[in-house]
């Protein structure tokens, strides 16, 4: 711990002590970023800056959050590619990102898991001090919700030596109170605060490959102009499966032979995924759907089939 | 008329891969749409500013639309999309609209050419009711979908003008005081009616052969059509996953939505409600599944039926009594 002490207060003094979190929209990943910079922010000697990078994104889409701290002047106003610090709010988010890209060898992670920190390393092939915090367990049991944000800042305030855990507490306080909740909800948040310190392990690994998390150049728009390409090239390109529920994927079976071809999953599809074949008595036959690369797990196609052909089912990866 | 067996298995223009929210009604209406515009006719889109633009349309890649594996220069399969900002959408389809026909009358172009305009009803409604009310006084041969999900869910959930009574908005927010958003909403049916268009109707993708049948109509019209269809916004409006469908088809029989169609010159067409209020599903059972009703309804937990919260009764017996006013109004028109 003393280590990193001395390092993140070296790192103040001549450059920025960086920060970047991913999570899906609505997991709190600006939450944590802005209750950080308003901790930060009360030392007049800091220099903050912070700020959530999402283009339009909707509920589930994977976000980023940006914080850069410093006893000099902020002058940089790009994105943060080099953090010491990354923060992997939902493990459904390390599907569509890569949370490591660019840390150094020494870097720290700070994972809302419910793996051991070895386990995540060999899994997300991680090298540096790997922190890990159950987090979604600790927001279902005092929030009802499986929302990691708020141990996940807990933890964080623990690792920066800037935050003492306890002044973090009324800091947060205020954001929460600027935010209009409810008192019953700040109380259940404070209380989740206090409970997640110290719920946390961590170790120090080294399972990154030398081309693990090589950062990709731009590699151009390809021959032509942006916008004068093909629409093979155009369309398809944005995987959309990790909006799904983390932990969770649609499942289509019909053994039977049951679908009746009443076309409704197809006409209340969102994505217009439903895959199907023609067939001379019903019309057509449902024969599943794209669920890999573009479900996003809204539900529609369970509520709606009359023969219940659609269901959830946990997400079985590999590791 | 096609049938609904063959229109659903057709190529749609959207395809997967937008960034709007899982379960999104717009997302539903959009391939729908797409499905029929794809007839052996090439569409053109005059897209305003609305969710469903933003989240499909980023640079540089559209993400989310595209038909069919065939090359750009098959004329059926192809289709042209023009972006400007919120107000604009049925002013710049009515653009693309004189540019087809002057095209057309020089025999520069020798098949017809469908113009749809989308917009949001934020951009339709609130910001841009006069590019729509002037489009239609124009009759511009276009067809105009309106996407009203009663808030700007673009920008963070504000008020719009067909917010529905009692509802909480972040500009209209539910506190002791007022109980939500108490303007009553726009009669933009009867706006759009009274302004001369060829076709004014309000259907949700909920109703899917009424739904088809009602954009064929459109497609065909010789004046402006008009379509509003009710999009329930899943953030906006707070409620569970895979409830968009049910809530849509809710919102039409409680009478919040009523499906509506008006051709030009004849009688309207008032389906899957009934006018006399004992005989519809209770408000409740549309508002209770609603974050954004929590204020005025909840859930018995006895007997697990929606019930009006003590106090706030007059609140919902106004409500009732504006859906009420809006249908006999329907219902005159029939």
């Amino acid at each position: 711990m003393e280590g990193i002490a001395k390092k993140f207060s070296s790192l103040l003094e001549d450059a920025a002590l960086e920060i970047r979190a991913d999570g899906k929209a609505g997991s709190g990943v600006v939450l944590v970023m802005q209750s950080l910079a308003s901790m930060a922010i009360a030392d007049k000697s800091l220099h903050v800056q912070e700020w959530p990078f999402f283009s339009s994104a909707r509920r589930g889409a994977p976000i980023r959050g940006y914080l850069r701290i410093s006893r000099r002047p902020l002058e940089q106003s790009s994105p943060i590619t080099e953090p010491q610090i990354s923060v992997m709010m939902d493990e459904g988010v390390a599907r569509a990102v890569d949370f490591a890209v660019g840390v150094p060898p020494d870097g720290i992670y700070v994972l809302n898991t419910t793996l051991s920190p070895e386990e995540a390393a060999k899994k997300y092939k991680l090298t540096g001090r790997v922190y890990t915090i159950d987090g979604n367990a600790l927001g279902e049991h005092y929030l009802k919700k499986p929302l990691g944000n708020i141990s996940v800042l807990a933890l964080l305030t623990a690792i920066i030596p800037l935050f003492k855990p306890e002044e973090a507490m009324q800091k947060f306080v205020g954001v929460l109170k600027k935010r209009r909740l409810p008192d019953a909800v700040i109380d259940a948040n404070m209380n989740l605060f206090e409970a997640s310190l110290g719920k946390s392990a961590f170790a120090d690994v080294a399972c990154a490959g030398t081309d693990d998390h090589s950062l990709a150049g731009f590699a151009g728009y390809g021959e032509l102009m942006p916008g004068a390409q093909s629409r093979l090239r155009l369309s398809r390109t944005n995987l959309t499966s990790a909006y799904a529920r983390t932990g969770f994927r649609l499942h289509f079976e019909d053994p039977n032979n049951l679908c009746n071809g009443c076309g409704h999953c197809i006409t209340n599809c969102p994505e217009n995924i439903i895959q199907f074949i023609p067939d001379p008595t019903n019309g057509v036959r449902v024969t599943g759907a794209e669920i890999a690369s573009y479900c996003k797990l809204c539900r529609e196609c369970i509520e709606v089939c009359p023969k219940e052909l659609f269901s959830e089912a946990p997400l079985q990866e590999s590791m | 008329m096609a049938k609904i067996i063959d229109i659903i298995q057709r190529e749609s223009c959207f395809q997967p891969g937008s960034t709007l929210c899982a379960g999104c009604m717009e997302s539903i209406a959009f391939q729908n749409i797409g499905k029929i515009t794809d007839n052996g006719k090439k569409t053109i889109f005059g897209l305003g500013t609305f969710c469903g633009e933003v989240s499909t349309l980023q640079f540089p890649n559209p993400v989310a639309w595209g038909r069919g594996e065939s090359t750009p220069e098959d004329w059926t399969k192809s289709f042209g999309i023009l972006h400007h900002v919120f107000e604009s959408a049925p002013t710049i389809t009515e653009a693309i609209r004189d540019t087809v026909d002057v095209l057309s009358s020089v025999g520069a172009i020798k098949s017809d050419i469908q113009t749809i305009s989308m917009s949001g009803d934020g951009g339709a409604l609130a910001i841009g009711l006069r590019s729509l009310l002037h489009t239609i006084n124009r009759q511009a041969r276009i067809v105009s979908f309106v996407l009203v999900n009663e808030v700007f869910a673009n920008t963070g959930f504000q008020y719009s003008p067909s917010a529905s009574l009692g509802s909480d908005t972040s500009t209209t927010p539910a506190t002791e005081l007022h109980p939500g958003n108490m303007q009553p909403p726009l009669d933009y049916l009867g706006l759009a009616v009274n302004a001369g268009a060829g076709l004014v109707a309000q259907v949700s993708p909920a109703f899917p052969k009424y739904f088809l049948k009602v954009v064929e109509t459109a497609l065909e019209c010789k004046g402006t059509a008009v379509i509003f269809i009710p999009s329930p916004c899943i953030t906006g409006w707070k409620f569970a996953d895979g409830e968009t469908v049910e809530l849509a088809r809710l919102s039409c029989e409680t009478g919040f939505f009523p499906c509506f169609l008006k051709k030009k010159g004849q009688p309207a067409e008032i389906k899957f409600v009934e006018r006399d209020a004992a005989k519809r599903p209770p408000v409740e059972h549309f508002m209770g599944p609603q974050q954004r009703f929590q204020h005025l309804v909840r859930k018995n937990k006895e007997t697990g039926q929606f019930e009006v919260r003590p106090g706030k009764e007059a609140v919902v017996e106004e409500i009732r009594t504006w859906i009420q006013t809006k249908l006999d109004a329907l219902y005159r028109m029939a």
